[in-house]
């Protein structure tokens, strides 16, 4: 049957109709409409009900107070959850029931909507539509003001000339200094905006409030002014006859609009009437029960309230930040006098709902309040009242007024909960929007990236970054491409890309005191053409960072950093200059990709790299250990470093970022005679381990010290401050006791982060001693190896401890950490 | 969209610390580009500046620094390569996908500049003249930028200017 009345509704287009599903059925509405008002017109709203007590609903409101008519939206986007009274209706749409929860399906059976971000600043901000909205908009416009008005609903009445008027977006929180995130929605795009404003202005607007009475959630109760509403806008009558309840003036408005529309209204009904059979001889229960002002966004951003008798409610205390104000009803403004009564006196209050959405009644108050609840914020946590979808639009000043008067305190002793963001709910996928996926979070990758790629590399993520893993040959095993490239290295030469490390130029007269008092070992005796290797600590004494130094000039050093933690170290650099020594002339600049930088590491470096052509001598005699020389490499400028992370003799070549590849391929090229092979960082860490090298973050864990890695030699012992020093004079950081790294010669392999105990007793629990920290097959050496850092361990070397494990004890020999090469005779080839 | 709407540019780029005051030109307006000898001078900071010349230009433009430097504290860094250089056409309502700033015409306007995000990567942002912003990011992050950007750039190329 359907209920559309022949004439009128503001919003809607009659000469355009559109067909939509509902629950399986096939329906027509017009451009216009919500799928609520298409629903009430085709007379199609028993499909509702409640989520605890499957109760029938029906719709109650035409807005975003909605407690009832929820559904899923299926076609022509999804939406989990969303209230009938939001959906604009389009061609095509296909919805169902959906009683207060969502759910979600297989995303890829579901229709998305491209999620976008925006960013937008004007001078002000009008959020919602009606008269005191565009009133506060025409009047910023004329002032010349960039001015964005948004309202929730999909249409916007007479929208101002030089305006920015966004229909369909929620402002989801308004923040300090006029920063707001709104969430637009349109059939074709959900969009999360970003706006900063000068001013924002409030016009949100007020609800009609609905109160507590026996049955007052059965299908036909409904807001005396969505009832209007549904005429005067959608063109839709939605009851023939009609019984209203008002506490003030306007419900009797409402129940003329719908007279005018033909309704028959039966009886008026007022503050102490009996209401239990209001519905028995008719379809439909206006209900009037005064306005609220809607000021979930002013509570959300800290806005006080203060009781307003008139009103019988909360408005706005006035008290504002200067960049924020509220307007028009949502301030009180205009709302009529209404008498306070929000409670149906009765015997038995099981049946007087409070929020329909949780089902909550106001027995279930009463209950809580009987456990010795006295304050709303505990009820709302007792009750869940104004916790749904729906955010307790229609349930929260409801809920506070009943828990006065059932306490017998004033109707201003305590007001609705607090409000806030989100303000409405909405996706997770709008909030990551275009952040998803291989956007999430950046994928960083050198300018060799390609020829790895290309040549079958298999990546891991170090930070940011992407870096080759290992680079198997056809259908070759990760163990065995790790093997051959660790044996290249051994053997012959192998080819690292070290782009990713992280680079800082330290530049200035106090450029070497600023490195002593960063680092725990003394970069002011460094001579220029020098490399040093040094430990950052934290102000804890633990170990946070490892790197080198090279002096380039008196005033001047490029410092590296581990590849995850650049931007840390360069935070730190400027933190403690900007902070603490501003009396120190050094000025910092991140180079990290100025700088490709290509390692050539093995007995067979010094000829691959003389292969490749450079102008600088190579001998161990001109160009020892920790030096650095400027030159050319293939005819490149380029920076040699003789620093060895693997052992073996090893040349860093560092040029100009977009010369890398260049580098690479010509050494590559140059180094096949030499049968020199690129490797990864597998290979580079199992290298490294076989000589007993730390990887700060695997081998460290922040509570680790240098002496505690056996380098307390990296700590100078002078009265020259660094940072981290003091802490190392703590008496917990020279406890004897404490974890020391140390070797382990298992007898197979094992995992990393295993426990270490002294005694396999069997019994749980049994002492942990200690535990792995890097584990590895050595090629080299034909074995697993570990590091692990046990408790006394430099005095346990020769013992035996044991990994009880799923599979079995393992069992390992503590040893020496350093595996390979002790005496450090590989280093020149 | 067009094939020309970004564009790779090769650049000399030096980067520039010293105390406010200390450059002997009137620099200290913030995130405004300033011209000097010949290239563009980015306010990036208080003590920041980085400046731009043609490609292959970063010799000389560390040497001139220099001259004028001498007698304040400063640091001079060749990082030409530290950063990938876009010149995106028409793309101020691409940005605002992604970037924090006020980006609209009537007030971001040429000559301007500023250090700020896209995304979730670092980017400094040069407004040449109405059309054009030129885009300096992190080589590492450019794939991410033009992704997150949603298009693609054209053919590496060399401006002619």
């Amino acid at each position: 049957m359907s209920r559309r009345l022949d004439a009128g509704g503001s919003w809607i287009d009659r000469s355009r109709p559109l067909t939509f599903r509902f629950d399986g059925e096939e329906y027509e509405g017009f451009e216009g409409d919500t799928l609520a008002s298409a629903l009430l017109a085709n007379g199609a709203v028993g499909g509702f009900t409640s989520p605890i007590l499957g109760r029938p609903r029906g719709v109650m409101t035409a807005g975003p107070e909605e407690p009832n008519a929820f559904v899923e939206v299926s076609e022509p986007w999804f939406d989990p959850i969303v209230a009938a009274t939001m959906v604009e209706l389009v061609d095509g749409l296909v919805a169902e029931p959906r009683a207060g929860v969502g759910r979600l399906p297989d995303p890829a059976t579901v229709s998305s909507v491209e999620a976008a971000h925006g960013h937008v600043h004007v001078e002000t901000l009008v959020v919602g539509g009606g008269p005191a909205g565009r009133k506060a908009a025409v009047a910023a416009a004329s002032r010349g003001d960039r001015v964005i008005l948004m309202d929730d609903r999909h249409r916007i009445d007479d929208p101002p000339d030089g305006v920015t008027v966004l229909p369909c977006t929620t402002a989801l929180g308004v923040y300090d200094d006029g920063y707001v995130v709104a969430h637009e929605r349109s059939t074709t795009l959900a969009r999360l905006w970003h706006a900063r404003a000068g001013r924002v202005i409030l016009a949100t607007g007020a609800h009609e409030r609905f109160i507590a009475f026996a049955g007052n959630d059965r299908p036909g109760v409904m807001l005396s002014s969505a009832a209007a509403t549904y005429v005067e806008r959608f063109g839709v009558l939605p009851g023939d006859r009609a019984v209203v309840f008002t506490t003030n003036d306007f419900g009797l408005r409402s129940a003329a609009v719908l007279r005018g529309a033909g309704a028959d209204i039966a009886r008026t009904l007022g503050v102490g009437e009996d209401m239990s059979d209001a519905l028995d001889d008719v379809d439909t229960l206006l209900v009037s029960g005064g306005w609220n002002p809607n000021l979930t966004l002013w509570r959300s951003i800290g806005g006080g309230l203060r009781y307003d008798e008139r009103l019988a409610t909360f408005r706005p205390n006035g008290d504002a930040p200067p960049w924020l104000e509220v307007v028009g009803s949502a301030d009180g403004e205009g709302l009529p006098r209404t008498e306070a009564y929000w409670l149906e006196p009765d015997g038995d209050y099981s049946g007087h709902f409070v929020d329909l959405q949780r089902d909550q009644t106001v027995a279930d108050i009463a209950e809580a309040l009987d456990a010795g609840l006295v304050s709303v914020e505990h009820v709302k946590r007792a009750t869940y009242i104004g916790t749904a979808i729906d955010q307790g639009r229609t349930s929260g000043v409801l809920a506070a007024a009943i828990v006065n008067q059932l306490l017998g305190a004033d109707p201003d002793a305590q007001g609705p909960t607090s409000a806030r963001p989100p303000a409405a709910p909405l996706s997770y996928a709008v909030i990551a929007g275009p952040d998803r996926g291989d956007l999430l979070d950046p994928i960083r990758r050198t300018r060799i990236h390609a020829w790895h790629v290309k040549h079958g590399a298999i990546f891991e993520d170090v930070g940011q970054w992407k870096r080759p893993r290992y680079f198997p040959t056809d259908g070759e095993e990760m163990d065995a491409t790790v093997s051959r490239e660790c044996l290249a290295v051994r053997e012959g030469a192998g080819v690292l890309d070290a782009s990713t490390l992280g680079k800082i130029e330290v530049v200035g007269p106090d450029a070497a005191t600023f490195l002593d008092r960063m680092y725990t070992n003394r970069m002011s005796t460094l001579a220029v053409g020098s490399i040093r290797y040094g430990f950052m600590l934290g102000l804890d004494g633990m170990v946070v960072d490892d790197g080198v130094a090279m002096r380039l000039a008196e005033d001047r050093f490029l410092v590296t950093t581990t590849t995850g933690n650049a931007a840390m170290v360069l935070d730190r650099f400027e933190e403690w200059l900007q902070t603490e020594w501003p009396n120190l002339r050094v000025y910092c600049t991140s180079v990290t990709e100025q700088w490709s930088d290509v390692a050539i590491a093995g007995p067979g470096a010094r000829d691959v790299l003389d292969a490749v052509g450079t102008d600088v001598d190579l001998s161990p005699e001109a160009f020892p250990f920790m030096t650095f020389r400027d030159g050319t490499v293939a005819g490149i400028p380029a920076r040699i470093a003789r620093v060895s992370f693997t052992g073996e003799l090893s040349y860093e070549i560092l040029v100009d970022g977009r010369r890398g590849l260049e580098l690479w391929t010509t050494v590559l090229a140059a180094g096949a005679p030499f049968e020199v092979a690129p490797y990864g960082t597998e290979a580079m860490h199992v290298l490294r381990a076989e000589k007993g090298f730390v990887i700060v973050g695997q081998d460290t864990d922040g509570t680790v010290t240098p002496d505690d890695l056996g380098m307390g030699w990296i700590v100078r012992k002078d009265d020259s401050d660094f940072i981290g020093r003091r802490s190392l004079r703590r008496a917990d950081t020279g406890r004897d006791d404490r974890k020391q790294l140390v070797g382990l010669l298992p007898n197979e392999l094992l995992p990393e982060g295993a426990q270490l105990v002294e005694e396999d007793t069997g019994r749980i629990p049994m002492p942990m001693i200690g535990h792995v920290t890097s584990s590895y097959l050595s090629p080299t050496l034909g074995r697993p190896i570990a590091l692990a850092m046990v408790e006394r361990g430099r005095t346990r070397h020769g013992e035996t401890v044991y990994a009880p494990l799923p599979g079995g004890t393992i069992s390992a020999e503590i040893v020496p950490p350093v595996f390979y090469d002790p005496e450090g005779t590989r280093r020149d080839g | 969209m067009t094939d020309d709407l970004l564009v790779d540019v090769d650049l000399a780029q030096v980067g520039l610390r010293a105390d406010p005051g200390a450059f002997p030109l009137a620099l200290s307006e913030p995130n405004t580009a300033t011209s000097w000898n010949g290239r563009d001078v980015l306010w990036l900071g208080p003590d920041e500046w980085l400046v731009v010349g043609e490609p292959g230009t970063e010799g000389s433009i560390q040497r001139e620094l220099e001259g004028v430097m001498t007698d304040h504290h400063h640091s001079i860094v060749d990082v030409s390569a530290n950063r990938t250089v876009f010149d995106l056409s028409d793309g101020l309502d691409l940005l605002w996908g992604g970037c924090g700033l006020d980006l609209d015409p009537s007030h971001w306007r040429p000559g301007m500049c500023a250090q700020t995000l896209f995304g979730q990567a670092q980017v400094i942002l040069h407004q040449l003249d109405e059309r054009t912003t030129r885009v300096f990011v992190r080589p590492s992050f450019a794939d991410y930028f033009v992704e997150r950007l949603g298009v693609a750039p054209t053919e590496p190329r060399r401006r002619s200017s």
